[in-house]
């Protein structure tokens, strides 16, 4: 398809814009309309007999309609030639499913010139609105036209298949031109994502010209037809203890054709067109997926384009809740479940929508009640259908305990949203949110947001945890009054919902990464190699070159006791996560015996929930701590090695736990002997390196494998005496921070330190015996001087060291 | 009134012109406006009319529920009425037929009365189409005619 081609083909579309550009579609009606009515008005004037007689009325009448008429076949004309080329989910002969145009496309090629594409796409109404959903101002995009840039000719365009629209043109057209591309990549706009805007602004304009269409069966088939419930029954109590789904679920929103969930309707729409046992159970842990597909059946039924047999049905959704609260008895609650459910029968247009089967069944089953054997009569009858939603863990646990049960109910398992189908439900919901909080979504926002939900919302479903982030952000936007909201807004919003960092690295926080090293070493004395290695992967993470599906880092820290590979680990609390308690700690040491694994990960027959999975799920974004890894039971090694890799678990509740926002770090004596070893004979330890891992590997402490899924293996080496001078010397800077807020001073000099290092530099315990130090003898002496009355507020406390021997 | 129309005419003149002279470096034909309308007029936008016209008959049948009212017409009136419980009780037999024919009856009547007032919108919108289709085809007499009257009113 040549551009000239291209335009041949959109000339029924150039008809009505040439229409629209020298005679507005708005005076178009509104002559019209008024020539209707000054036709009417002259006619009632134009007899003689009335009072209001005007000689010229005749010919003013004869005047309107020709006016009227005029106009009335020029917008005929106008509708049949704009809506050539729309496409159309029923058969109908009056749109041509062999022509396929986009309007919007044409809108564009109606003022492009083949000298300058891009000019053309910029001036356009469309054009600019595709900018505009691309998060780049009007402004902007006029200084980019008159900008020194190439002009691409239209030959110059790749416009491959026979069916060019709106999406496909703006690509070739991001392809032909590297000016516009490095314009919109100035402005952090991909091709995917100003391919995507111009999707978007496409089907929106499409929508819209559908819901124009009243003449169109798509429309006049939705309206609600008269009788057709009459050949129906009533079901009164249902009435009361259910409600009709499209009050709890808005199905105005859904779009039947964007073709998200179609599998699993077609499959609902499949099993309710059986003549028996024409029953479902969604099985979904998140029971807004359920009710989404519900919501989209529902849809299809109002519209008219449901399979036959379910046609003029209702969904109801039982309130098992309500039905509960009004009758505590058994008896009571039983026979008002039968006359439910005859009623619903008799009625005969009826589908139940039970939210969460499993606990009604658990919850009238502590009340006495079978609820399988009375609903299994009714759920083999022809006359109901039944539509149940459960967990997976629910449905395993309690309704394929019920072979009654199991075999009336078809099984349907949701998909996994993928991406593309998360952004289309959003952009499903985007206008009415535009609309009450007064904002606009540029669509790199919307792809963000998907994304970030799908990455640092650790609970709930796509798309549902998207959709929720959805609407969180509109009133966050609407209060700090953004406008427009774009892809770098939706980072910081994700930042402060999260306390993770993404998006554009800031000046001030670059200067931070950029020197995490100094940053990191202000709390933990030596240990460069360590330091290094941690900085560079925290600077992996946040430049978004590290692999979303795994924790953010993860490392093993092998090295003696007291060489700071815990404080290692809150400094990186602190540098990452911003507050150094946002660490999950494990002593693994702990978790060695025959239950570990069910302690850490829940037990399926005690339906009980695990230390390990409970903990990640209050924090999802924190440093996991696990001290002494080489102690843990070989089946939590093995745990962990799936965490590592796949940065996900699932508990014994059969639910799945994100790790992916995790920093893991795992520490380990092991090997220590081997360090010490090495120090003692003068060996540099990044050479014995080797050494010492395939040492740990040959004793069996850990699997290669799973050495391997570490991001690095660092080694801690045991303290020098400078490093413990330098540690005394923040021990003591510590207290002296702490006197100072009794108004005391505390003068550090050498001695005090030289005599800690002496005194407490055991290089066994490294640091910690330090800090033992300090608290031994210096808090000893200082607290001793403050109750006898030597130290007081506003004085000086200089410690000799003929005192502390 | 013939001021109005050559105003269009010259607009859609301009706009051919313009059409015509951008810089194409295929050359394709294109109907002028008022040329692509005419076709328009007695071919497509005819044959559309009808579809349309269809369209709304369709939309009649099924608002007014045609096929389904006919094939329920004598079914009770919302499911509702009584089960004879069986044995040899004529006074309940008699309620109960009673009451089912009742319930038929209204049924029937309702149903009756709506297919009626379907038939009848059938009917008006099948008279529409054809004043519709009889100006669309005469349109030029019929504009022609509504000027020319127009103008002898006002020079008579």
């Amino acid at each position: 398809m040549t551009f000239g081609k291209l335009k041949t083909k959109s000339q029924p579309h150039f008809y009505c814009l040439t229409l629209d550009k020298y005679f507005p579609r708005t005076l178009r009606n509104v002559l019209r309309k008024f020539s209707a009515l000054a036709a009417l008005v002259s006619f009632a004037l134009s007899f003689n007999t009335l009072p209001l007689y005007f000689g010229k009325a005749d010919g003013l009448f004869f005047l309107f309609i020709f006016i009227y008429l005029f106009l009335s076949f020029l917008e005929f004309f106008y509708k049949s030639m704009s809506n050539e080329g729309l496409s159309s989910r029923i058969n109908e002969k009056l749109l041509d499913k062999n022509i396929s145009l986009d309007y919007a496309l044409s809108g564009i090629l109606f003022v492009t010139d083949e000298i300058d594409v891009t000019r053309g796409f910029l001036e356009s109404k469309v054009g600019c609105e595709i900018f505009l959903r691309s998060g780049i101002a009007i402004d902007s995009c006029q200084n980019f036209i008159h900008s020194e840039r190439s002009h691409i000719m239209s030959s110059s365009l790749n416009l491959e298949s026979d069916f060019v629209n709106l999406a496909a043109y703006a690509g070739a057209l991001y392809d032909a031109d590297k000016s516009l591309e490095s314009f919109l990549s100035n402005n952090s706009i991909n091709r995917e994502e100003f391919v995507g805007a111009a999707g978007w602004v496409a089907r929106s304009a499409e929508k819209m010209r559908h819901k124009e269409r009243f003449w169109g069966r798509e429309n006049l088939g939705a309206m609600p037809s008269i009788g057709s419930s009459w050949s129906y029954g009533v079901a009164a109590d249902l009435g009361k203890y259910g409600t009709p789904f499209e009050t709890s679920t808005p199905i105005a929103f859904f779009d039947v054709e964007s073709g998200y969930r179609d599998r699993e309707v077609l499959a609902l729409e499949g099993v309710l067109e059986r003549k028996v046992e024409a029953n479902a159970i969604i099985i979904d842990d998140d029971e807004k997926v359920a009710r989404d597909i519900v919501g989209r059946l529902l849809k299809k039924i109002k519209l008219g384009v449901s399979l036959p047999l379910i046609e003029h049905k209702n969904i109801i959704e039982l309130d098992s809740n309500a039905l509960m609260a009004a009758y505590k008895n058994k008896g009571e609650l039983e026979a008002e479940l039968l006359k439910i459910l005859n009623q619903a029968v008799a009625a005969g247009n009826i589908i139940l929508y039970v939210r969460d089967l499993a606990s009604f069944l658990g919850s009238v089953k502590n009340m006495g009640i079978n609820l399988a054997s009375i609903l299994s009569p009714y759920l083999s009858s022809p006359d109901l259908q039944v539509i149940a939603s459960a967990t997976n863990v629910d449905f395993h646990f309690f309704i394929e305990q019920s072979p009654a049960l199991l075999e009336k109910f078809e099984r349907i398992i949701p998909d996994q949203a993928q991406m593309e189908a998360s952004v289309s439900v959003l952009l499903e919901q985007v206008p009415s949110i535009e609309k009450q909080y007064r904002i606009i979504f540029s669509y790199p926002a919307v792809l963000n947001l998907t994304k970030s939900a799908g990455e640092l919302v650790t609970y709930g479903e796509m798309p549902g945890k998207a959709l929720d982030m959805l609407f969180e952000i509109a009133p966050w936007a609407a209060e700090r009054k953004i406008t427009i909201l774009k892809e770098n807004d939706v980072s910081v919003f994700m930042s402060e919902k999260t306390g993770i960092t993404t998006g554009t690295i800031k000046e001030k926080e670059a200067k931070k990464i950029e020197h995490l090293e100094e940053l990191l070493h202000q709390r933990v004395v030596g240990q460069n190699e360590a330091v290094s290695g941690i900085a560079s992967a925290v600077r992996r993470a946040r430049s978004g070159i590290s692999n979303p599906k795994r924790p953010l880092s993860s490392f093993l820290f092998i090295g003696p006791t007291g060489v700071g590979k815990t404080e290692v680990s809150k400094a990186l609390a602190e540098s990452f996560f911003g507050d150094e308690n946002k660490m999950a700690r494990f002593d693994m040491s702990e978790y060695n015996g025959a239950d570990a694994l069910s302690r850490l990960i829940g037990d399926f027959a005690l339906n009980k929930s695990g230390l390990l999975a409970s903990k990640i799920r209050d924090n999802p974004y924190c440093v996991l701590l696990l001290d002494e890894f080489e102690k843990a039971a070989p089946d939590v090694l093995d745990l962990f090695l799936q965490i590592l890799d796949e940065g996900i678990f699932t508990d014994a509740l059969g639910r799945q736990v994100n790790c992916r926002n995790l920093i893991i770090i795992a520490t380990s004596n092991a090997g220590s002997d081997l360090i010490w070893e090495a120090i003692r004979s003068g060996k540099n330890l990044a050479g014995s390196r080797e050494f010492i891992v395939n040492s740990i590997i040959k004793d069996k402490i850990f699997k290669p494998e799973l050495l391997n899924r570490f991001d690095g293996t660092i080694f801690f080496h045991p303290l020098q005496k400078s490093e413990l001078q330098k540690i005394a010397e923040l021990g003591l800077r510590k207290l002296g921070r702490r006197l100072k807020e009794k108004n005391i001073d505390l003068v550090i000099n050498r001695d005090i330190i030289n005599f800690l290092v002496e005194k407490g530099g055991d290089p066994q315990f490294g640091g910690r015996s330090i800090n033992r130090a300090i608290q031994n003898e210096i808090e000893d002496l200082v607290a001793r001087k403050i109750v006898s009355g030597e130290a007081k507020p506003g004085s000086r406390i200089e410690i000799k060291r003929e005192e502390l021997v | 009134m013939g001021f109005s129309l050559s105003l269009f005419k010259e607009r859609v003149a301009v706009s051919r012109v313009r059409l015509y002279n951008k810089p194409m470096s295929e050359t394709y034909e294109v109907d002028s406006f008022f040329v692509a309308y005419v076709k328009w007029h007695y071919g497509r936008g005819l044959r559309e009319l009808f579809l349309v016209a269809g369209n709304f008959l369709w939309f009649v049948a099924h608002f007014f529920s045609f096929k389904l009212l006919l094939k329920t017409l004598f079914v009770p009136w919302k499911r509702l009425g009584e089960h004879y419980e069986g044995g040899l009780d004529f006074g309940a037999l008699a309620s109960v037929l009673v009451v089912n024919n009742l319930m038929r009856a209204v049924g029937f009547v309702t149903r009756t009365l709506v297919l009626l007032v379907g038939f009848v919108s059938y009917i008006v919108v099948l008279v529409f189409t054809i004043c519709i289709s009889a100006i669309w085809i005469l349109a030029p007499l019929v504009l022609l005619g509504s000027a020319v009257l127009s103008a002898t009113f006002f020079v008579v």
